[in-house]
């Protein structure tokens, strides 16, 4: 090593970064290079000290803080973070079944899942919902998008039941995984609302 | 009030557990514990005027998501995210309102003057006086990802994980960068003999 610490060094060393045995031990050593160190060091503490006498009054500031924290319940407990990804799945199946039905019924095919099914899904996903709100989520509907009703290849008439979930809050949509192949189905989300509530009003 | 106060060995996921169940007192004690720190983060990006201010809001809403943290990273790190996405909202809050933050160094040399003389004498003091607002000019030309990391290292005291996951990047990053304005500010204001 050369008589004292290479400018990397002294760098890392003012930076508190990590040295080499060698730059340690000769800085254990050298008042010089301790120096050049220890000046910087000073430097920023003299401005940290500088920052900081424009501080607040500590105390008042929490109390200020303290005040302005909502009154009322306000945090949803840890333990419901599982409903979240349980209601996408959920919701998402709802999604797709009603996707299928839409489909086969495009095709006059027999869905091969009757509106029993539908409920079924439906009440699961109810059921959950009164166990458990959704945090940070102000409105859940499930819908029943009206009963369809087609003619089978075989000539008989079938009647099934429609499932969508959908999940708001104040800002947006809950966006589950297969509202996209619902979307093929479905020109707009506008749309979607406009069955919603025409369901809603029929019902 | 007095135990939560009084009491070091609630460590911060304690009190962050029962601040989760609605307790405000362990979460006052967590304000008081990190107050400062996030202070001199808002600070630096905010300015001295509106430090205050976004302090509160950072606690704010620290304390409306709290549902949120899982305990992966630190307390302390979670919270320095959400203090520098606060001053981030801010500034653009500011920007639609056609003002600006002042700039955070813009101000006396308050502290240095009231050292006691013993500590410093009058030479001395002027000449460290002049040499910490060199610096503050220098952080000021730094580089931006610069500025913020030796900031934050230096003035708000995160350690360089805490910086890397504060700010999202690799604590390889947050070295290149920190020694890189070191090396920058060292060169900018030479060798300084202000030492008594």
């Amino acid at each position: 090593m050369s008589e004292h610490l290479e400018e990397h060094e002294l760098t890392a060393a003012g930076a508190g970064l990590e040295l080499d045995e060698a730059a340690r031990e000769h800085l254990r050593t050298c008042v010089a290079c301790r120096r050049q160190i220890g000046a910087l060091d000073e430097l920023i503490k003299a401005r940290r000290a500088e920052l900081q006498d424009s501080a607040p009054d500590w105390e008042a500031q929490r109390e200020q803080i303290l005040a302005r924290l909502p009154a009322t319940g306000h945090v949803a407990p840890p333990h419901r973070h599982w409903t979240r990804p349980l209601l996408a799945a959920a919701a998402s199946l709802a999604l797709a079944l009603g996707a299928a039905v839409l489909y086969l019924e495009q095709r006059g095919r027999e869905p091969g899942i009757g509106s029993d099914r539908a409920e079924e899904i439906l009440t699961e996903v109810e059921a959950t919902l009164d166990s458990d709100a959704v945090a940070g989520f102000g409105a859940f509907g499930v819908a029943l998008l009206g009963s369809d009703e087609s003619q089978t290849e075989d000539g008989q008439s079938s009647t099934w039941d429609v499932a969508v979930a959908v999940l708001e809050d104040d800002d947006s949509r809950y966006q589950v995984p297969g509202l996209e192949a619902l979307a093929l189905l479905i020109p707009s989300l506008s749309d979607l609302e406009t069955m919603v509530t025409n369901d809603s009003e029929a019902s | 009030m007095t135990e939560t106060r009084s009491d070091p060995s609630q460590d911060d996921d304690a009190l962050v557990g029962r601040s989760q169940e609605g307790d405000r007192e362990a979460f006052g004690e967590l304000v008081r514990r990190h107050q400062r720190r996030v202070w001199l983060v808002c600070r630096q990006y905010v300015g001295r005027d509106e430090a205050d201010a976004a302090t509160q809001d950072a606690f704010l809403k620290a304390f409306t998501g709290l549902h949120s943290f899982d305990g992966r990273a630190a307390f302390t790190t979670w919270l320095t995210r959400i203090a520098i996405n606060t001053c981030v909202d801010h500034l653009r809050g500011l920007r639609r309102q056609g003002r600006r933050a002042e700039e955070p160094e813009e101000e006396g040399a308050g502290v240095l003057e009231r050292l006691p003389d013993e500590q410093v004498n009058p030479e001395d003091r002027a000449r460290l006086r002049q040499t910490v607002a060199r610096l503050g000019e220098c952080e000021r030309r730094l580089p931006e990802r610069q500025r913020e990391i030796f900031r934050l290292r230096f003035y708000a005291e995160l350690d360089l994980e805490d910086i890397a996951r504060s700010l999202g990047v690799h604590v390889g990053t947050v070295k290149t960068q920190l020694h890189r304005a070191v090396h920058r500010l060292r060169r900018e204001l030479g060798e300084q003999k202000w030492s008594r």
